[in-house]
This record gives structure tokens, C-alpha cells and sequence, in this order.
């Protein structure tokens, strides 16, 4: 195997293992939060994860030299399929009929929710940088 | 063993969206093309899947394993957040809008072509 490749399949790895890590991860604060609410467990994944990848794509990355595989792994891997967008839709459409209110409020609160969690995320990887260098 | 499924589908989906995210760079390095794409296509595969009435273990590997690792709201967001960075506020927008009216129009779609497999 050449180099290219090998590079490739290493890749793949980390984002495959992020994934399913995510992906379960997901899955288990569903089963957490499904006694309360069914559109509570994919909020607090979206909302979390929104924070966690802007954190981990400006804070990770800058403060600490992480290998780009860990980047993939951890942002694109974990962060990416912790969080999920069909799931969002596909619980909106569900239950807009019967509970439109609440449908309209689960919408707003993951869309506004989310850009501000990246926003926050954003925020807070810059203080950890100014707070690294007031510290040297 | 409910676990493993899931696992195995947001592995799957996680290195789909990885593939189709570098070819979609290409296409355009600025535009989030790619997110959008996927997003919507997975929408559309969850609301079919859905109509189909598929469950327990395939439901825990292709819904939640595969569509949810394969789309991904937190890319989606920070697309909307970056775009907005480089100060292009009408383009911010029509993603931000257009991805969620896409994606509520795809689940539809895929429903009612799924109650009829």
C-alpha cells in the first residue's frame, strides 16, 4: 500500500470510529431523555454539538496542535453524527399536525438554539486564546 | 446489541458525508453545496424509511445509524455562522431558510413515497 492510500485509510478510520462513537452517543441521550419528551433528546444533541464543533474547529485547532485526523475524527467524525438533521425534520413533520405549537417552538429553538451554541462555541475558543497568551 | 447497529450506520453515513463534503469543496471551496445536499438527501431517505414503516434493528441501523450520522445539524449551523462571518448576509439566509424548507419538503416527499413501496 502507498502512502496516499495508507493516509486514506487512516481517514476513513478516525472518521468512521468518531462517527460511531457519535452515533451511539446520539442513540443513548435519546433513550436518556425519551421519558421526557421525544424532541427533547435530538435538541440537547443539536444544541451540544453546535457548541462542540465551532469549539473544537477554532479552539482545538489553534490552541492545541492536534494531527489533522484528529480533527476529522472528533469534528466531522463524533460532532457530526452526534448531532443530526434528518431526525430534526423528520420529528417536526411528525408532529405539526397534532401539536403545532410545540412543533413551531422545537423549530426555533434548534434553528436560533443552534447558530447561537456556535456562536458561543466561537466565543470561547477565542477567550481561551487570549487567555493562554495573558498566562505567558 | 441495539448499539452495534447504530454504530455501524453512523460510521457509515459519517464517512459518506466526509466523501461527498471533499467532492463538494471542489466544486465550490466557499458554498456549503455539499451540507446542503446532504442534509436534504438524508431527510428524504429518513422520511421514506419512515413511510415504510421499517423497524427494529434496520430501523436502529438506517434511520437512526445511517441518516443521522450521514446528515448533521452542528456543519449545518456553522456553514450559516461562517458565511455570515464573510459578510455574506443574503447567501447566509437562503441557506440558512433554504436548507430547513428543503429538508421539511424532502421528509414529506420521502413519506408519502415510502407508504407507497
Amino acid at each position: 500500500m502507498n502512502r496516499r492510500n495508507l493516509y486514506k485509510l487512516g481517514q476513513f478510520t478516525s472518521i468512521f470510529v468518531g462517527g460511531m462513537l457519535g452515533g451511539v452517543s446520539r442513540y443513548e441521550v435519546g433513550n436518556w431523555l425519551n421519558g421526557v419528551n421525544t424532541v427533547m433528546g435530538t435538541t440537547v444533541v443539536n444544541l451540544v454539538g453546535c457548541f462542540l464543533l465551532t469549539f473544537t474547529i477554532y479552539g482545538l485547532d489553534l490552541n492545541i496542535d492536534l494531527p489533522e485526523w484528529e480533527i476529522l475524527g472528533i469534528g466531522t467524525g463524533f460532532v457530526g453524527a452526534f448531532t443530526t438533521f434528518s431526525t430534526f425534520t423528520l420529528e417536526f413533520v411528525q408532529n405539526v399536525s397534532h401539536d403545532p405549537m410545540g412543533s413551531f417552538i422545537f423549530l426555533t429553538v434548534n434553528l436560533i438554539g443552534g447558530f447561537l451554541c456556535v456562536l458561543f462555541g466561537y466565543l470561547t475558543a477565542l477567550a481561551m486564546e487570549r487567555g493562554k497568551r495573558i498566562w505567558k | 446489541m441495539e448499539m452495534m447497529w447504530v454504530a455501524l450506520g453512523a460510521g457509515f453515513g459519517a464517512v459518506c458525508r466526509y466523501e461527498i463534503t471533499v467532492l463538494g469543496k471542489r466544486v465550490s471551496p466557499v458554498l456549503p453545496y455539499a451540507t446542503l445536499l446532504i442534509n436534504v438527501v438524508g431527510a428524504l431517505l429518513a422520511g421514506f424509511l419512515t413511510g415504510m414503516q421499517v423497524q427494529g434493528s434496520l430501523a436502529l441501523l438506517l434511520l437512526t445509524g445511517v441518516c443521522g450520522g450521514f446528515t448533521t445539524f452542528s456543519t449545518f449551523s456553522t456553514d450559516t455562522f461562517v458565511l455570515i462571518r464573510n459578510r455574506r448576509y443574503l447567501v447566509a439566509g437562503l441557506y440558512w431558510f433554504g436548507t430547513v424548507m428543503l429538508g421539511i419538503a424532502a421528509v414529506v416527499l420521502g413519506f408519502r413515497l415510502g407508504t407507497l413501496v
